[in-house]
């Protein structure tokens, strides 16, 4: 504790607090300052007009896009490659990610293997896929699942692994069986770092999806956007992209929000609920 | 013991189970793997093929201009009159398109006759059996150009040598009209430096001064011709007129195993590739439905030529050409790479 209070002289009134925007309203403050910082530059020549447009325009473009049939078919192709990869990469490594990492001879044989193709970029693989899976849907898929695969694969091991062994000790002298004692202690444990694995691998699998029918010309938002660049429509594509990152946004909110329904019970969840006022 | 043990630990947790809650969600986790992939993996269709029979053609494309012809003929009913669905597939280049014909993926692709002829003297397969698109016959009508700056230091073309031109693909027909134009022109093309830029992005790289001289075709020439840029030459045109730049072609087993199909598609596209030639302005409505070039540019852009002559003299030039600027060793068989 400190000593005397700071002495205020008689009289005085208290000092009047600082105003402050409210903390709800501080994010909402910077995306206005940068969208007027993007308004701006293109108008005053900092940026050319004729190959970045004002983002007012852009906004433009985009609320017109939404109105038309194609555009929510790709958001559809979209979503729906992402939903495939992200769904096969998780159906595959987190079972893969519970049995190895529950092992450790397992997770000791395979640590080798695993940390040499988990650096491989899905894009890489690009013209593999092509080969293999042709320009539509499979491969798209196939590029967003390999590079989800290991970021789930790698959160599931960690979150196995960091099981606290106390609590497996006292499951054990319960009299727990193996199956008993993953199911009812490591899995509840490893959960967190699982649905933190999912929301990350949702980006993970936005990214490739989108990358894939950019690069490829699977139908989606990415063929859309290099439509428009082919075109040499340039409002067109900016509105696409400024659509793919507000996807990307949407996506990530509900994943946070399903990761705090589902896991109230868990003791993370409510130290964190506890910690925020 | 061991019950009330477990169970009191169930209780101190509220009564939730989780080990239940895991059972449940890897038994339906497993159930939706089988789905997703019985969903995912199981579309391999084949089409009919037989003489006669109402037949599906997945045709490889670029979303450009050049392919109006096609998109027409869909739409005008002429692939119908034959029996055939057609279906676009929109690929991002012709690289993708070669390897998606020869290995069955699409059953006709669309693509520039340099690539055919560098595919053919590597021994693939490919068969050309139908005009595609061709360069203009003089230079009014010209659609591919090279741009440089309005007020830059490019006057002439002798002006280009030591310079660097950007092509769209290195080692193709834009680098290969554009060394025979300019060599006709007098510049020694030994000291040319050519770089890769995409078409959309040419004309912020040669206002960007990145680039000296760009090989662009339309829209981007009018684009260009807009800003800050001019046509110093029709490199297509100048090679030679009526150049055939880019045709429709299949693989050789597609072909002798659907010859009637063949025979169909090509029948259509030639009264395509007529109605387009002889209707410019349904051309132009046709290019607002597979690109997204924008309605103002689609009515000024110069439309390529069409028409259901092949040229084969160009293809001639054009071979010895690739083999006089070292992109392939020896001429392949014309007679093998083109059909009939």
């Amino acid at each position: 504790m400190e000593g005397a209070a700071p002495t205020v002289p008689a009289g005085a009134a208290a000092p009047a607090r600082r105003a402050r925007p409210p903390d709800w309203s501080l994010p909402w403050l910077s995306v206005v300052g940068v969208l007027a910082l993007f308004e701006v530059l293109p108008r005053i020549g900092a940026l050319n007009q004729d190959h970045f447009p004002p983002i007012s325009e852009t906004l433009a473009r985009l609320f017109e896009e939404l109105g038309t049939a194609g555009f929510w078919e790709a958001v559809g192709n979209t979503l729906q490659g992402w939903a495939l990869g992200l769904g096969i990469a998780a159906v595959l490594a987190i079972p893969i990610g519970i049995v190895i990492g529950s092992s450790n001879l397992l997770y000791r044989a395979l640590r080798v293997p695993i940390e040499f193709l988990r650096p491989i970029p899905s894009v890489a693989l690009i013209p593999l896929a092509i080969l293999v899976y042709g320009t539509g849907l499979q491969s798209k898929v196939f590029l967003a699942a390999f590079a989800c695969f290991w970021q789930l694969l790698i959160a599931t091991l960690y979150g196995v692994q960091d099981t606290d062994p106390v609590a497996t000790d006292t499951a054990r002298s319960f009299g727990f069986s193996r199956m008993q004692r993953l199911f009812r202690v490591t899995l509840p444990s490893a959960v967190p770092y699982i649905a933190t694995g999912v929301r990350i691998a949702s980006a993970v699998s936005l990214i490739l999806t989108i990358t894939a029918e950019l690069v490829i010309g699977a139908p989606g938002l990415g063929q859309s956007i290099n439509l428009a660049r082919s075109g040499g429509n340039v409002e067109l594509m900016y509105a696409l992209i400024l659509a793919t990152g507000i996807l990307g946004l949407l996506l990530n909110m509900i994943f946070v929000r399903a990761e705090r329904r589902l896991l109230r019970w868990h003791p993370s969840q409510r130290l964190a609920k506890e910690a925020t006022p | 013991m061991r019950d009330s043990a477990a169970r009191r630990a169930d209780s101190t947790r509220g009564g939730r189970d989780p080990g239940r809650l895991w059972r449940l969600a890897l038994v339906a986790a497993a159930a939706l793997a089988i789905a997703i992939f019985a969903a995912a993996c199981g579309d391999d269709d084949d089409d009919g093929g037989e003489a006669g029979e109402p037949t599906t053609l997945r045709v490889g494309v670029i979303p450009i201009a050049d392919v109006a012809p096609l998109y027409l003929g869909i739409r005008e009913g002429f692939f119908e009159d034959e029996d055939l669905t057609i279906e676009p597939q929109l690929a991002e280049g012709g690289a993708a398109i070669t390897p998606a014909v020869v290995s069955g993926d699409f059953q006709i692709g669309f693509s520039n006759t340099i690539s055919l002829l560098i595919a053919a003297s590597e021994g693939l397969p490919v068969e050309i059996i139908s005009q595609g698109v061709l360069g203009a016959e003089n230079e009014e009508e010209a659609w591919g150009k090279l741009l440089v700056l309005k007020d830059g230091p490019i006057q002439q073309p002798t002006d280009l040598e030591g310079k660097t031109i950007a092509v769209n693909t290195l080692s193709n027909i834009c680098e290969v009209t554009i060394k025979k134009s300019l060599e006709d022109e007098g510049v020694d093309i030994g000291t040319l430096k050519f770089t890769e830029v995409p078409f959309p992005d040419m004309n912020a790289a040669l206002e960007a001064k990145r680039v000296d001289g760009a090989c662009v075709v339309e829209p981007f020439v009018s684009q260009g011709e807009a800003g800050a840029a001019r046509g110093l030459l029709p490199f297509y045109v100048n090679t030679a007129p009526n150049l055939t730049v880019a045709t429709y072609f299949a693989t050789k087993d597609y072909i002798a195993e659907n010859e009637d199909v063949v025979d169909r598609f090509v029948s259509a596209m030639e009264k395509s590739l007529e109605f387009a030639s002889d209707n410019p302005d349904a051309a132009r409505e046709v290019l607002l439905d597979y690109t997204e070039i924008p309605p103002e540019a689609a009515e000024q852009i110069q439309l390529p030529a069409w028409s259901t002559d092949l040229h084969e003299d160009t293809i001639e030039i054009l071979s010895e050409l690739s083999v006089k600027y070292g992109l392939i060793d020896e001429e392949p068989d014309l007679d093998e790479l083109i059909r009939d």
